[in-house]
């Protein structure tokens, strides 16, 4: 088994256990996108720098996003505005961020989420290698997770799967 | 209450709420907590890890320098055990990793005794 493989399936486990406290609700893992294409709506990405170098990203479309930002502030769906929206996206992505960093080589440091409302590159604007990447679907609308190592001072055989 | 998130202290709140502790205030980053604390008096401090201008972790340190005793419950993602140790070296008291149940929160609160 890979270090991919077992990155994937502890971020399977994760994002079950985010999703369950946040918004009690199941996900299910979804057809694998393209890895060349990105959800259109909102990404959100925070920074691991330290012994691992790279970004946690979240994307998501823009009804899901507007649902799971309701869900959180207990508010109408028509009643939140974008900065609400950009918040709440953004915590999500802290939190899985903060996650996905203790699988990881330890000590590393997290930085505060980067939120766009746009679609970005696969990578979500981030040049590297594509270590993780799960497509899930909740209450019907898809979202997707990516772990992405930056070109570091690593070897070029040297990865999470050396 | 000490976090960047105006959805986490949403989320916060209404669980603090619903423990009965509802005189609370609310700081957007660490400098505006350090400022509050300076200004007023408290039972508790809830702080996140990774905010703006000053971290949960400066937060810790500056109040310990000026109060040996209120509890400082660090509200946090960062789960390794080495962070944590970090924080208790910075004088935090407790700690609870985002995201957290209501329940969670309200067995912090009970170990510090924080009622209305």
């Amino acid at each position: 088994m890979t270090a991919t493989k077992i990155l994937e399936d502890s971020l399977w486990e994760l994002v079950e256990s985010i999703w369950s406290v946040l918004f009690s609700q199941p996900v299910i893992r979804a057809h694998k996108t393209d890895s060349a294409q990105e959800l259109s709506g909102m990404t959100a990405c925070v920074q691991i720098s330290g012994a691992f170098c790279g970004v946690v990203t979240l994307s998501m479309t823009d009804e899901y996003a507007r649902s799971a930002a309701a869900t959180m502030l207990a508010k109408p769906n028509g009643s939140l505005t974008a900065a609400d929206i950009d918040d709440a996206v953004g915590e999500i992505c802290n939190i899985l961020g903060g996650g996905v960093k203790s699988l990881l080589p330890a000590p590393s440091t997290l930085s505060l989420p980067h939120v766009e409302r746009k679609q970005t590159t696969a990578n979500g604007n981030a040049a590297g290698r594509l270590t993780a990447h799960i497509s899930f679907q909740c209450a019907g609308e898809p979202f997707e997770v990516r772990v992405i190592e930056e070109a570091s001072e690593r070897g070029p055989n040297e990865t999470l799967d050396s | 209450m000490a976090e960047d998130s105006g959805t986490m202290r949403t989320i916060l709140r209404r669980a603090l709420k619903s423990a009965g502790v509802t005189d609370v205030v609310e700081a957007e980053n660490g400098a505006e907590a350090i400022d509050f604390f300076e200004e007023g008096k408290f039972d508790l401090v809830m702080a996140d890890w990774n905010m703006p201008q000053k971290s949960g972790l400066d937060v810790a340190r500056h109040i310990r320098s000026l109060d040996a005793k209120v509890p400082i419950l660090m509200v946090t993602t960062e789960a390794e055990r080495h962070r944590v140790v970090e924080a208790v070296q910075a004088g935090v008291s407790d700690y609870l990793i985002k995201p957290f149940t209501t329940e969670a929160l309200q067995q912090k609160l009970n170990r510090f005794a924080v009622r209305t």
